[in-house]
């Protein structure tokens, strides 16, 4: 089959459509120095930034009020831990917009303090919601989320040792053997 | 865990700890109240009893493995957290698109069931917490016809695990369809029943209306979601917001009220439940069409081969025995899938790091969320309407404490 070269009409259109209108993203990107999309695999196709943890009240602040958006609902907030990376711990905010109902995932790189914990600043108390999932994180992670009216251990006993979810906390689980049972015999 | 020192505080107020074994705390929370006669001036609930760790033990399970965990999570609706883990894994193996139209139709059924049975729990429990025993006792015989269904197709009455990666573990049997069928004819004359015995019963309505009031503004502050959410004037329905399982396709209202009170939350879910039977029944009139038609993805990164197959042939062994031993492996990345569970967005969350193994999975438990309204909704109000809060909220701490 010859292929066919575009027509002549087909090729101004295209040069005439405008630019894209900025995303949501891009919005952040701009306003919000440090922030990019992270190179990485969204098999869930929701739009992702990262913002550098000194911005992330005014980020979610703004994406909820003043963003055209108005993402006005806090899905979820939760934690996770990469050993291997410089910033071992990650914080994933979820946003919700009912006016455009659209999702946006704000994720934030906590780098480790030492002996200390690491420390990233609370959105609790510009968002109730982030309340007990921020003090889930602390008490699963073990990072600490400055002006958070009332950071404790949520789920498990105060005198608790250690952060459960890190990865260097052991399972506690014996590991199964394959060995010979006494009803196969010999 | 806070230990109560004082039973008095200094200002001459009460403390009075209810639960954690209270029958209508729903489970092991625990309360403390702050007490001045018959007011509550203060609430600090604790959690964390029913700490299982499940998602540590996700971690240290292949794909196929943590399966049967979701099913502890939120006890009483075990197919939702099954289908939100599952839907999970399909977008991380990039065949969220791909399973087949059956199966698809066979998870809304039984999501709706689901959704029914754990209902029928709440208005029990809920309606017992406010005196009404006779509900109690006729929610439980619904609830046992719909864990007759269940029984009939997994051979478990509550902890399915029906689901897979790409589909469902099995076909649902001959019978599944007349089963259904009953209980569609059946259920809408019984909720009427129920409707009967308190819609417009005086001492229910006094003891719900105008107690517990989350405005709309409120219940965005605190996350809610489900019937809360509607329940307080916001239209927000996973089912049609952001739909999955073909939701988009069937005909059926989502309900919601103005109102935000104790009550409003009892018509919202009353209301759910006749639009489930609608689902339901539209479900069941495609499954008939469907007969025949495959259950389960083919892919042989994540499918096991066919029975028969394994017993002729020396690569579909093999397949089979890596499949078991080391389980899926997925690209490196993660996803985020949502259901609507009978208490709002149940949500997994999986990174993967491209092992065979979740890199870390996280279950956004709705009554998590919905919970921590109660401390501000409470406060101010009687210690008897703190029996009407939590009730109304649907808590399960199964999945507030994981």
């Amino acid at each position: 089959m010859v292929q066919q070269p575009p027509s002549e009409g087909a090729t101004e259109a295209a040069d005439e459509t405008p630019p894209p209108p900025p995303t949501d993203i891009d919005l952040v990107i701009e306003r919000f120095p440090g922030s990019f999309v992270p190179s990485w695999r969204y098999a869930d196709q929701m739009p992702t930034v990262r913002v550098l943890p000194e911005h992330i009240r005014e980020a979610i602040s703004w994406l909820r009020h003043e963003c055209p958006a108005r993402y006005d609902m806090l899905v979820d907030v939760g934690g996770s831990h990469w050993p291997d990376r410089d910033e071992p711990f990650e914080v994933t905010y979820i946003l919700h917009s009912m006016t455009t109902n659209a999702r946006i995932r704000v994720k934030c790189a906590v780098a480790a303090h030492g002996d200390d914990l690491p420390v990233i600043p609370s959105i609790a108390l510009i968002w109730s919601a982030a309340n007990w999932p921020e003090r889930e994180i602390y008490d699963m992670f073990g990072v600490e989320f400055t002006d958070h009216p009332d950071l404790r251990r949520i789920l498990t006993p105060n005198d608790w040792e250690g952060h459960p979810l890190r990865k260097d906390f052991p399972l506690g689980e014996e590991p199964v053997e394959f060995y010979r049972s006494a009803s196969a015999g010999a | 865990m806070v230990m109560l020192e004082e039973t008095r505080t200094e200002s001459g107020r009460m403390v009075l700890n209810m639960g954690p074994q209270h029958p209508s705390t729903h489970g092991v929370l625990r309360l403390m109240l702050e007490l001045e006669g018959e007011n509550v001036t203060q609430c600090i609930p604790d959690m964390g009893y029913l700490h299982t760790g499940i998602e540590k033990m996700s971690e240290a399970r292949n794909y196929h493995q943590a399966l049967v965990l979701t099913d502890r999570i939120d006890y009483l609706a075990p197919i939702t957290n099954n289908l939100s883990y599952i839907m999970a894994c399909e977008k991380l193996f990039d065949v969220g698109d791909k399973v087949p139209e059956r199966a698809q139709v066979v998870r809304v059924i039984l999501s709706e069931l689901t959704r029914i049975a754990s209902h029928l729990i709440w208005l029990g429990t809920h309606a017992l917490d406010l005196g009404a025993m006779t509900v109690f006792m006729y929610c439980w015989r619904e609830r046992e016809q719909i864990l007759d269904i269940m029984e009939n197709i997994s051979g478990v009455r509550m902890m399915t695990s029906f689901m897979r990666i790409g589909g469902l573990v099995a076909d649902v049997p001959d019978d599944f369809a007349g089963l259904v069928a009953d209980f569609v004819r059946v259920m809408p004359r019984k909720i009427d029943e129920y409707e009967t015995l308190l819609s417009r019963n005086p001492i229910f309505i006094d003891r719900t209306r105008g107690v517990g009031v989350i405005a709309r503004d409120g219940a965005l502050e605190f996350g809610f979601t489900g019937s809360c959410l509607r329940a307080s004037g916001v239209e927000f329905d996973v089912r049609v917001n952001l739909p999955y399982c073909g939701y988009e396709t069937y005909d059926f209202d989502v309900a919601w009220s103005k109102e935000g009170d104790v009550y409003a939350r009892y018509m919202v879910r009353m209301r759910e439940m006749r639009e489930s039977v609608r689902i339901i029944d539209q479900g069941a009139k495609r499954l008939l069409a469907l007969n025949g038609a495959p259950i389960r993805l083919d892919d042989p990164r994540i499918t096991f081969p066919k029975r028969e197959k394994i017993h002729s042939s020396m690569e579909s062994l093999i397949h089979h025995f890596k499949l078991v031993s080391e389980g899926p492996v997925p690209l490196p990345g993660e996803a985020y899938a949502a259901v609507e569970s009978p208490r709002g967005e149940q949500a997994t969350y999986i990174m993967s790091d491209g092992s065979n193994k979740p890199h870390r999975v996280r279950f956004r438990g709705p009554s998590f969320y919905n919970l921590q309204v109660l401390q501000h909704t409470i406060a101010g109000g009687l210690v008897a309407d703190v029996v009407a809060c939590i009730g109304s909220i649907d808590i399960v701490l199964g999945e507030i404490d994981r």
